[in-house]
């Protein structure tokens, strides 16, 4: 799998040894990163962001622990299509899902009433590492990752690549996924913060993780005072956790 | 079907999606399906599908983004079946 598009932060590789001393480290660009956290800071400006990770070796991926309509359930013909003719339909399943909810992720913070219907957010893959998603006139350019091990997707809305932003999926320690069910929305959190506090060089306390505003359940990163809020999505799944987070100019 | 069966079917429907023991051992109608009981966004997907099954309905997508509590989708299935 072609690695993602996109420089990245630097000093990301602290990110994940700090964020709690759960976060091991991301199989995305290990060969590069001595197997230690990747973060992606690329350089546009797109304030509409969501991200969606799966963990593949999780028992709820795994083939035939889906409803036996879930597939007929979730996608459109042309989709479904491209799971009957896959050479690996259950990763396809999971790349198409990933991309599904990403956008959707995005599009909730365009409007806080977008309804997941996951047909109406229709993927069409352009090779292993990037998708469009349209959905009710809206247009999402989906950027993807699939490992053996995981896919993570991240949708922007409107531009063609992946904008001003910084991402990064990290694997959970054992310790950390047994330590209630909690324990991954906040490891998530804290490696979103460590690392974007070093992105940005900021002070660990002028950034908090807050509500949209409009509905609790969208994240946002508050910048400190007077500086606003700036899109942020978060992920788990399994073994990983993730975000996105569209940096502020 | 009284509502009180309806709760009883749908947290079994739910108990092996819910990745939240202790919020499920408290279940109640109040209970948020994604952020109490810990179940994730394709499981779901499951939940409704095994939801039709049980009860013989149909959910649509919209019915289901109006779904966030277990008393949401006692409600919702009560309805159908009245």
């Amino acid at each position: 799998m072609p690695a993602r598009r996109g420089g990245r932060a630097s000093g990301e590789n602290s990110a994940a040894n700090n964020a709690a001393n759960n976060a091991e480290n991301s199989a995305e660009n290990s060969a590069e990163n001595n197997g230690e956290n990747s973060a992606r800071n690329s350089a546009k400006n797109n304030t509409m962001i969501g991200n969606d990770v799966v963990d593949l070796g999780d028992a709820e991926c795994l083939p035939g622990a889906c409803h036996p309509r879930f597939d007929a359930r979730v996608f459109c013909p042309s989709e479904l299509a491209l799971l009957s003719g896959s050479t690996e339909p259950d990763r396809t399943r999971w790349v198409l899902w990933a991309a599904k909810e990403s956008a959707y992720k995005a599009a909730r913070r365009l409007d806080p009433r977008t309804v997941f219907s996951p047909p109406r957010f229709v993927v069409e893959l352009h090779g292993y590492d990037s998708a469009t998603v349209t959905a009710g006139g809206r247009y999402f350019s989906v950027d993807l990752v699939a490992t053996c091990d995981y896919v993570h997707a991240v949708a922007y809305t409107g531009g063609a690549s992946a904008a001003h932003s910084c991402i990064a999926v990290a694997r959970l320690s054992v310790n950390a996924r047994g330590q209630g069910p909690d324990r991954p929305s906040a490891a998530a959190r804290k490696i979103a913060l460590e690392t974007l506090t070093r992105v940005l060089r900021v002070a660990p306390a002028e950034l908090t993780i807050c509500c949209d505003g409009r509905d609790r359940r969208i994240p946002a990163l508050c910048l400190g005072a007077n500086r606003g809020l700036t899109a942020l999505s978060l992920s788990h799944h399994g073994r990983f956790v993730a975000f996105a987070c569209a940096l502020p100019s | 079907m009284s509502e009180t069966d309806v709760m009883q079917k749908v947290v079994t429907i739910l108990t092996p999606y819910a990745k939240n023991p202790e919020a499920l051992a408290q279940v109640a109608l109040s209970t948020h399906i994604l952020e109490d009981l810990k179940v994730n966004s394709a499981r779901l997907v499951d939940v409704v599908l095994a939801f039709e099954d049980e009860f013989g309905i149909e959910i649509a997508d919209d019915d289901v983004d109006a779904v966030n509590t277990v008393g949401d989708a006692v409600r919702l299935i009560s309805a159908k079946l009245s």
